[in-house]
């Protein structure tokens, strides 16, 4: 019995240093690689602790492979976005100003109910409740209420960590020229940017390395320094 | 990222060490295991066999089994185990033949062990 116990703590000890390391998200919400690991992990350190035949090595050795596979995932998705996509998926925006985009609901293998009863969970009753709905990578919806008189909008990472995501400069129908040549030294350095939003209105969060972030307003056409 | 980049290679590190020990102490134990059977095997075949003979397999056994512990399923050793006190309570009653038989078995056994851990493509599946 009391071998039982002493690996018992000994895998619950291991499991702890890997949760750990593993970050603050494999408690919170997860994607898929990493729920399939959640799942592993817990069946992986419980054989071994109750059956003393089979040896401990077999279960720490899986649960540091398992961690190492989180870890390779980790670093793959922070390569860039295609592989993050293939990785992990990417969110859907289900709901927008023009109404329900049936079209990503079936990319989702997801219908009308299960839209609506996601929504009546976040406490909108009805469609045109939300101004925009969005089917996040881990499965979860997130819902920006319609507000008639201060219309919300949806900001898009236009820079990541240094990184353009064209496609989200394509949806804005923007340019990283002509954001250069409207704030000229906010845009000099891309690498030095570590977030750039920007939504529907033309407002742009930046935030640069080291310097706090800051609130500005592109309007096309005009000489917005 | 550093950070997880460092963990990860610790991990790996930690991973193929263990995997080397594992390679090693199970193949030189089982070798060694091999070794003291054919001793055996050769004392029980001789001119002169006793009934002490299979207490030096015992012996060996008996010490290297508390490592192959760490390494190897502890149905593996119950078995070998079986098969050695079998041979050893054979030598013991001077039915040498049988010990003899026994100790075949037993030493298939110990080329066969080893061979479950290695690298190969039908140990995966």
């Amino acid at each position: 019995m009391f071998v039982i116990f002493l690996r018992a703590v000994i895998l619950y000890v291991l499991l702890l240093i890997v949760m750990r390391l593993m970050g603050k998200r494999q408690i919170g919400e997860m994607q898929p690689f990493e729920f399939i690991i959640t799942l592993l992990i817990a069946e992986l350190a419980c054989i071994p602790m109750t059956d003393i035949s089979i040896p401990l090595s077999y279960g720490i050795v899986s649960l540091l492979a398992v961690f190492i596979l989180h870890q390779i995932m980790s670093l793959l998705e922070r390569l860039g976005n295609k592989v993050k996509f293939i990785i992990s998926g990417k969110p859907s925006i289900v709901i927008n100003p023009n109404g329900v985009d049936l079209k990503e609901l079936k990319k989702n293998n997801l219908d009308v109910a299960d839209l609506a009863e996601a929504l009546r969970a976040l406490g909108y009753f009805c469609l045109d409740d939300v101004e925009y709905a969005l089917f996040e990578s881990n499965g979860k919806l997130s819902a920006i209420k319609k507000d008639i008189r201060n219309p919300p909008s949806l900001p898009l990472i236009l820079i990541n960590d240094g990184r353009l995501q064209k496609e989200n400069f394509l949806i804005r129908n923007i340019t990283l020229e002509e954001l250069k040549s409207s704030f000229k030294d906010c845009f000099l350095k891309i690498s030095e940017i570590e977030v750039a939003t920007m939504d529907e209105m033309g407002k742009i969060y930046l935030k640069r390395r080291n310097l706090k972030y800051e609130i500005l307003y592109y309007k096309a056409g005009e000489n917005n320094c | 990222m550093l950070k997880s980049v460092l963990t990860m290679l610790l991990a790996l590190f930690l991973l193929l060490g263990a995997t080397f020990a594992e390679q090693i102490t199970v193949q030189n134990t089982f070798d060694d295991f091999c070794t003291v059977i054919e001793q055996t095997q050769s004392k029980l075949s001789g001119e002169n066999p006793s009934k002490l003979d299979a207490d030096a397999l015992e012996d060996f056994w008996l010490d290297k089994k508390q490592r192959l512990h760490a390494w190897i399923p502890h149905a593996e050793i119950k078995e070998i185990e079986l098969w050695v006190s079998e041979c050893v309570a054979y030598t013991q009653i001077e039915d040498f033949e049988e010990a003899y038989t026994k100790l075949d078995v037993l030493k298939t056994l110990a080329m066969q062990i080893p061979k479950n851990f290695s690298l190969k493509l039908e140990n995966l599946f």
